[in-house]
């Protein structure tokens, strides 16, 4: 059962690096660009709106709709 | 050939620009082949075939102007979402028509103009873009070793479980399964540009 709380705790560790960052570029926009700013940038090229939007969707398709 | 390089040269300022969505969609693509996930590989496979021709000018689909949503067919449209996803059985026929019609409305709703500000990017943009796509990709590494590790171990994902079977559990119940399509629900309407709030 090792493994298993070893790829657990890998997705922990990500999500947490990915909740603390968006935490610390709130507190810190000199530092680390808010999220909702570095969106505003990268929503505005019509690529990067796609691939994110499908990136979006493809998680509640996978998760909702298909078995696996 | 000619005309394809007359297109590329008469790019005007609201085609869209070379993306690295558009590898990691094709990377993606080719990760769905390797899974043997049909359907996986041609919605990620076309989408990339389509924003490549984009980037080079060839708009298979004409892109047109944005209007954006009022807050109150935000709030319908999260209701026609949100009621079905999670009162109907996981994996049903409901489930399939609502995602279909979902996918070809934000492909309607994101295929316009480019209106890309020519501001010059600042390297705390370029910092923090590199730092996100870090996560992305470690998160990425995580899943996919995962999916690996269990292939070789005669699909053992209990013992290396990926999302989907972390996640299992909480989507078969109709309250926790509630939250988790609501947090989705939020997060893609935060990058679809719809207000949640008025």
């Amino acid at each position: 059962m090792t493994s298993r709380y070893i790829v657990i705790s890998a997705f922990l560790t990500v999500s947490s690096i990915g909740i603390l960052l968006w935490a610390y570029s709130r507190k810190n926009p000199e530092k680390l660009m808010p999220t909702h700013l570095l969106l505003d940038y990268l929503l505005q090229s019509r690529a990067n709106r796609v691939g994110m939007v499908l990136f979006w969707w493809w998680l509640g398709w996978h998760y909702l709709a298909i078995r696996q | 050939m000619n005309s394809f390089v007359n297109k590329l040269r008469a790019r005007s300022s609201n085609d869209s620009t070379f993306s690295p969505w558009i590898i990691l969609l094709a990377v993606i693509a080719w990760w769905h082949s390797w899974r043997g996930v049909e359907a996986d590989v041609w919605i990620h496979g076309v989408v990339a075939a389509i924003l490549f021709l984009d980037a080079f000018g060839l708009n298979l689909i004409k892109p047109h102007r944005r209007r954006m949503m009022s807050a109150r067919s935000g709030y319908v449209l999260a209701a026609a979402l949100f009621i079905p996803l999670t009162f109907t059985p996981r994996h049903g026929v409901v489930d399939k028509v609502v995602l279909g019609i979902l996918a070809a409305f934000c492909l309607y709703y994101v295929w316009t103009d480019d209106n890309i500000t020519k501001q010059r990017e600042i390297p705390l943009l370029r910092h923090t873009n590199k730092v996100w796509w870090y996560v992305i990709v470690a998160f990425l590494i995580v899943e996919c070793s995962a999916f690996m590790l269990a292939s070789s171990d005669h699909g053992n994902d209990e013992m290396y479980p990926a999302l989907s079977v972390l996640l299992n559990p909480f989507l078969n119940e109709t309250f926790s399964r509630g939250i988790l399509v609501a947090l989705w629900l939020l997060l893609g309407f935060k990058l679809l540009r719809i207000p949640v709030r008025k």
